[in-house]
């Protein structure tokens, strides 16, 4: 039931949207007729031409989230380690992290020309700051009771990171990993539109240019669909990786009850 | 032969420029094999005591001598990783896992009367089971002492009696030394053989207790041994 609730907005709006373009009730060039953005899927898919665009976005939002993940993830477990190199990069990440990817893609683009690398260095700066906040905040909050139960077993001080402190920030990590991989998402299509000649912001910018509205807004309902799916499959994982968290939250099943 | 040994242990902490004296020269000599129970008001010192013995917590003067090699705790919560299964979390102290440190869990599993559970996660069971699972963290690390802090506070009576019984079958069993700090004069007199009464950091009272397990909380030797100790705290609050 919960799973049909979520369908009753969209296919309202569906509705709303064939009845009026049927009746004319607004300029066809500026929302066209559903039938005719389906007309134009089929087209796209038959051609091969979305899957192109779907697989270039793909991989390149793929590629720079794990980049991102790996550089933030190392940064953040080096920071746990180190006070002193906390302190001395504070400023600097805070003034980074309220630095829009977009703003930088002039500059980005000056740097690393219009190729693969200026788009990645967008996606990578996008999803940075999610993952490693994530996880910083995951290592550095760790509950202070648990590590002394570490502490008086003798633990070393590399035991109670591998035993406690880690398995213990693994929520914050896997939420800054959803979140990081949604902003990716966002930044590519942005990236995309301003320079790129493959893609699924590519697709959406030459059809406007063509005055194509059918396919912009296929690509807008392939970039909202993927994006949800990505999301569903890291949820998915983070509940496979949270199965005891996920009981927690349901309150557990009392055994006793 | 004392297997610990406390002297002149004091412990002082810095509140806002303000020292405040949690332990106030505490002597005490501890035989190997005795249940001690430290009874006294919250915030008496009890728990820091507990701390300094077991590590967590450095001490401002005095010296502690002890022969064992492991002191284990219990602490007031059950504080077990929520990411664990009961049997893991009771694996938690062991590094290394051999034959021998197998057998020892699913020792404690089955005294305890976890072994049905022990896939379960600590959301899963009751408080008074996380409690019990705790205690069994500790057993497996084989300690020489186990420390115990208020681990029964937070158990409805039922609950709390029927673990005070097992921590004694456990004590007969075992003949570890225990150190089982509360606030409950009952609890401290059902429980130790030597019962500590601490009031403001000093100690204030030391007496054994010789009653045979399992005790009856109306026996008048039950009654008087609760009524001295009692006494002992009220005189010191009064005066």
């Amino acid at each position: 039931m919960k799973k049909v609730k979520g369908f009753i907005v969209p296919a309202i709006i569906f509705c709303i949207w064939w009845r009026g373009s049927e009746l004319g009730l607004w300029n066809a060039y500026i929302i066209p007729h559903p039938m005719k953005v389906v007309n134009a899927f089929v087209i796209l898919f038959k051609k091969g031409i979305l899957f192109k665009h779907v697989t270039v976005s793909l991989y390149r939002a793929l590629l720079g989230f794990t980049i991102s993940f790996i550089f933030a993830f190392l940064l953040a477990i080096s920071l746990s380690f180190s006070k002193n190199l906390l302190e001395l990069l504070e400023r600097i990440l805070d003034f980074m992290r309220h630095i829009p990817p977009m703003a930088l893609i002039p500059v980005l683009i000056l740097w690393f020309g219009i190729g693969e690398m200026s788009k990645l260095a967008v996606i990578i700066l996008a999803t940075f700051f999610p993952i490693f906040l994530n996880t910083l905040s995951g290592i550095m909050c760790c509950d202070q009771k648990l590590i002394e139960v570490g502490k008086v077993f003798g633990f070393s001080k590399f035991h109670i990171y591998i035993k406690i402190i880690f398995p213990q920030a693994i929520p914050s990590i896997m939420v800054g990993a959803r979140l990081g991989f949604g902003y990716s998402w966002r930044a590519l299509i942005g990236a995309e539109i301003i320079a790129a000649s493959s893609g699924l912001g590519y697709m959406i910018l030459d059809a406007e240019q063509l005055s194509r509205p059918d396919i912009i807004i296929v690509g807008i309902f392939t970039i909202g669909i993927l994006g949800s799916t990505m999301d569903y499959i890291l949820f998915k994982c983070t509940n496979w990786f949270l199965h005891w968290e996920k009981q927690e939250q349901r309150g557990g099943e009392n055994w006793l009850s | 032969m004392a297997q610990l040994v406390i002297r002149n242990l004091s412990k002082k902490f810095h509140i806002h420029n303000k020292e405040i004296t949690a332990l106030d020269n505490i002597n005490l000599s501890i035989n190997e094999g005795t249940f001690v129970t430290i009874v006294g008001k919250s915030g008496c010192g009890k728990t820091t005591l507990l701390k300094i013995l077991c590590g967590l917590e450095e001490k401002t003067y005095g010296e502690i001598t002890t022969n064992c090699k492991n002191i284990g705790i219990v602490f007031q919560e059950p504080r077990l990783m929520p990411w664990l299964t009961v049997e893991e979390n009771m694996q938690f102290s062991l590094l290394e896992r051999n034959h021998e440190q197998k057998y020892l869990v699913e020792k404690y599993l089955k005294l305890l009367d976890l072994y049905s559970f022990k896939d379960a996660y600590p959301s899963q069971i009751s408080g008074g089971m996380a409690q019990r699972v705790s205690l069994g963290r500790t057993l497996c690390y084989n300690p020489d002492i186990i420390l115990m802090d208020e681990p029964l506070g937070a158990l409805d009576a039922f609950n709390r009696r029927k673990l005070q019984k097992e921590i004694i079958d456990l004590f007969l069993r075992e003949k570890k030394t225990i150190i089982f700090v509360t606030h409950d004069v009952e609890e401290a007199t059902f429980l130790g053989q030597r019962i500590v009464a601490l009031d403001q950091g000093r100690m204030i009272k030391d007496i054994s207790n010789n009653l045979e397990y399992i005790r009856k909380i109306n026996d008048i030797d039950f009654l008087n041994i609760k009524e001295e100790i009692l006494n002992a705290i009220l005189r010191d609050v009064q005066g």
